[in-house]
């Protein structure tokens, strides 16, 4: 594409575009008490602080990311002139957002964890490490640094880590293989996989065929159906989005490569999922467990997309490649008779399913990144053994109205894909009902596994920003670094 | 401020559109403009010289065929309830009732629409380009309908936040209504057949009436020569403004205020008000049109709803049930008297002369009543119960339960 615009890696802070692929994290919040000292711990960290560029000399064994609450900025002292060019829901944060997100009975924003809620989080460090120790070694590191500045204060690491062994290391509490849906993003680094950008439609294209196979210039067109990734803009501030403009963004330096980023701790009742499990599949699914959670998920449990492989027979499932496991479309499938219309998937990432094709979809879409966190419970176990487990759930996008919440919205609202006021069942925290189309379809008891702890809405701002807040002055100007990005 | 860094390959930052922070906050966060699940937007801006005449001629050379076949998108997409365009070219003047015409003829824009604005517009500027070109293509102001930011910035500097907004089935979405409407036919031609039908053919019929979904597009509807109503349908689009008598602006908004705050519902009381909105409007839109900016001699009430059959019984009614309201809301008023209840007759004349002629109105299920609406919830509702208990029962249990709840052959409409 002629108006693509190379991405400023060195300035666009890591874990964004790209996974690290590092199996801990501790998401770490600093609060901060002077805007002097919280300027110089920024100014400290600053040198740690990974960037987007590919790892030549191998994957580190940590990296060090930051980012910025509301209440955070201003403890720093930025000036609300600048403060006010942030978008709305930012500004006000998620506890002030809970009746968009749906964040009621169990998630109140009153039922939140302390340190979780309105105004806990300043300043979020994000460490992540290739082990349990080292991770260890890097929270100590940190306590230090904060503990070399007054008035700064460190909160309890939150630490999360990846369940599977080391050849599946992608599942979550309730079991699935999680991760599928990233989106593809133009001029990314990394690899990227059909089914992960946006669905074309059905039209004419050239045969690709060498320059001057076909007499005359003439190449015969052919009925094909593709993907594209999406644009850099809709997840990096400061380029072109989807529909190629550049879209409003906070004031200079934090209008570009900075992203928006939010944070947000499920609580997963995993003895739920498996009671739920069992009685649903004992009532509607010949008690094939798999089978009954593959329809609440539109994924087998392996991550095999049942809009490809509806039926029970596990034998006839293949295995799929990393290219194979997002190459698919709801557009064949308008009654939900293979993937059901209110499955977890189909809601999160409704690719084609929506009247009107992808177009309804691809402005609605999330870079996530989170983990889970908590032992893993026990298999066979159907009973709740008290422990906290979950996931950290992290996403990244240029607009959290417009991508996030619009998500977060599909997930409890299943109007939207003609299944009324069904919640999903992987993340809904009532009881409800879902519909399994069919000929009869079947009708599921849902019960409440997943609520929300807390969390805030995050700015993470790009390294040249970082560098300017460090050297605001007493009134909150922003003095830009000459020459900034990596040290 | 400049940015840190320049782009790598030399050439100069990227201009960054600015808007201001006033824009970026869209008033879907004033609760007035919601009601349950029921999401108000009133947009009303001025267009270019000649615009109004080619929409004017659009909307009458539309034979309503091919105005449901334009609207079958919008039918698809499922979100509105009930949407509206209308052309202002004048405003009641000092007597309350005679049009001073304007320097500019505004467009009137209006949608009862379920879910988030920003997933709401988005589909708008995707799916439906061309009709919103159609329709906004002339007003000042206008950027197209894609790139989709500039379209919602658009929408809210012309957006105007409803003063009190009404729904009568806030907790259902139109999707829910178009299917509760589909559904009730079917399950009240099985109840015909019901007493009729043996066991096993009786399950796979209700088994066959669970797993349809109903048609979207209905293929033919008779043409309504007053175009108010709805083609093919007796919902009738009520679009009105009075002006505020001079001084008494204040007091009026107080009272709007109170009763949004209080959280009563004064048009619960009337048994044919779909949707119903009041929205002062004390400024017009400026988008630097050669007419200099518009002044207003007065503010103006706008009163806007969507009502069944008649619009003169319905305001006659409106006197009836809710005098308070309306005495303190139109009495305010330019044209009427202090007290518009006392004489409904004069009152709905008054109003009826304040009118403006609705030029395309797009009402997905305009042929239902308000009570049939109410009903086939209910249905819908009662439905669902029964599939969840009866959904492995025996055929005849099922049969047996299903009499039971919808007593074969008993099922009337209902009339208001």
């Amino acid at each position: 594409m002629s108006r693509r615009t190379p991405l400023e890696l060195h300035d666009i802070q890591g874990n964004v575009l790209r996974g690290y692929g590092l199996p801990t994290a501790a998401y770490v919040n600093v609060r901060i008490g002077d805007w002097r000292e919280g300027r110089r711990l920024l100014a400290d960290l600053r040198p740690t602080v990974e960037d987007a560029r590919p790892w030549d000399g191998g994957k580190p064994g940590a990296t060090v990311n930051v980012a910025l609450s509301h209440e955070g900025l201003c403890r720093l002292g930025v000036a609300e002139s600048t403060l006010s060019t942030f978008p709305p829901e930012f500004r006000q944060g998620m506890a002030t957002r809970s009746e968009q997100l749906g964040d009621d009975g169990r998630s109140a924003p009153g039922r939140w964890e302390n340190g979780l809620r309105e105004g806990d989080i300043h300043l979020l460090v994000v460490l992540h490490a290739e082990s349990r120790e080292r991770l260890d070694v890097q929270t100590a590191w940190l306590d230090r640094r904060v503990a070399s500045h007054r008035r700064i204060t460190m909160g309890r690491p939150q630490v999360a880590e990846v369940l599977g062994p080391g050849d599946d290391p992608t599942r979550e509490h309730f079991g699935y293989r999680d991760g599928f849906g990233q989106p593809a993003i133009e001029a990314a680094p990394g690899e990227q996989f059909r089914g992960q950008g946006v669905a074309l439609e059905r039209s004419l294209r050239p045969l690709r065929r060498r320059k001057g196979f076909w007499p005359l210039g003439l190449r015969p067109l052919r009925l094909r159906r593709g993907w594209r990734p999406l644009a850099a803009g809709e997840f990096v501030l400061g380029y072109r989005d989807d529909d190629g403009v550049i879209p409003p963004a906070p004031e200079a330096p934090f209008g570009r490569n900075g992203t928006f980023m939010v944070y947000r701790k499920l609580h997963q009742d995993v003895a739920a999922f498996r009671r739920l499990l069992k009685s649903i599949a004992v009532k509607h699914f010949s008690a094939d467990q798999e089978l009954a959670a593959a329809k609440l998920a539109g994924r087998w449990r392996d991550g095999t997309p049942v809009r490809l492989y509806p039926g029970g027979d596990r034998n006839g499932r293949p295995k799929l490649s990393k290219a194979e496991v997002n190459d698919f479309r709801y557009r064949d499938d308008q009654t939900g008779g293979a993937c059901p219309l209110g499955a977890h998937v189909r809601r999160a990432n409704p690719r084609d399913a929506m009247f009107g094709g992808s177009e309804r979809s691809r402005r609605h879409r999330i870079i996530r990144r989170g983990m889970p966190y908590g032992p893993p419970l026990p298999s066979g176990i159907h009973e709740d053994d008290g422990c906290d487990r979950g996931l950290i759930f992290v996403c990244f996008n240029a607009s959290i109205s417009r991508q996030f919440e619009v998500v977060n919205r599909w997930l409890c609202d299943g109007d939207p894909f003609g299944v009324g006021r069904e919640s999903d069942a992987l993340s809904a925290h009532k009881s409800g009902l879902m519909t399994v189309q069919g000929n009869p379809p079947k009708l599921l008891s849902l019960e409440p596994l997943v609520w929300s702890c807390g969390g805030e809405y995050l700015f993470q701002p790009g390294l040249s920003a970082l560098d300017a807040l460090a050297n605001s002055d007493a009134n909150g100007r922003l003095h830009p670094v000459r020459g900034g990005g990596r040290i | 401020m400049r940015l840190a860094r320049s782009h790598r390959s030399g050439s100069p930052p990227l201009k960054q559109p600015k808007f201001p922070p006033e824009e970026l906050q869209w008033v879907e966060a004033s609760p007035r403009n919601r009601d349950g699940k029921a999401h108000a937007l009133t947009v009303i801006g001025p267009m270019r010289r000649l615009w109004p005449l080619k929409l004017r001629f659009l909307a009458r050379r539309h034979s309503s065929m091919v105005r449901e076949w334009a609207a079958r998108k919008l039918r698809g997409l499922s979100f509105l309830h009930f949407a509206r365009w209308v052309l202002i070219d004048g405003l009641p003047g000092a007597d309350g009732r005679t049009r001073e015409p304007l320097r500019s003829v505004h467009l009137y824009f209006e949608a009862n629409f379920n879910g988030g604005f920003e997933h709401y517009i988005d589909a708008f500027a995707y799916v439906i380009p061309g009709q919103i070109r159609q329709i906004f293509g002339g007003a000042y102001g206008f950027p197209g309908p894609q790139p989709a930011t500039a379209f919602k910035a658009y929408i809210r500097r012309h957006d105007y936040p409803a003063a009190l907004y009404y729904s009568a089935y806030p907790e259902h979405t139109a999707t829910q209504i178009l299917a509760a409407l589909a559904q009730r036919a079917r399950v009240a031609a099985l109840a015909d057949a019901a007493p009729d039908l043996e066991p096993q053919a009786f399950a796979r019929a209700w088994r066959d009436l669970l797993a349809g979904r109903p048609p979207m597009v209905p293929t033919k509807l008779p043409r309504q020569k007053d175009r108010n109503y709805a083609i093919g349908g007796q919902a009738y689009a009520l679009t009105v403004f009075t002006a505020i008598r001079p001084g008494r602006e204040d007091e009026l908004r107080r009272f709007l205020n109170r009763l949004a705050e209080s959280g009563e519902r004064p048009f619960e009381q009337s048994a044919t008000t779909h949707f119903a909105r009041l929205v002062v409007v004390d400024r017009l839109p400026f988008e630097g049109s050669p007419f200099g900016e518009p002044t207003l001699p007065f503010q103006y009430l706008l009163f806007a709803t969507v009502l069944d059959g008649e619009p003169e019984a319905h305001l006659r009614d409106l006197c009836e049930r809710m005098p308070r309201t309306v005495d303190a809301v139109w009495g305010k008023c330019l044209g009427g008297s202090e007290q518009p209840s006392a004489t409904p007759q004069a009152f709905a004349s008054w109003i009826r002369a304040n009118q403006f002629e609705t030029s395309a109105f797009f009402a997905p299920y305009g042929a239902a009543t308000l009570a049939e609406v109410r009903a086939a919830l209910d249905v819908g509702q009662r439905a669902r119960h029964l599939a969840v208990k009866t959904q492995y029962d025996t055929p005849r249990t099922l049969r047996e339960d299903f009499l039971r709840e919808f007593g074969g052959g008993r099922m009337e409409w209902p009339r208001p």
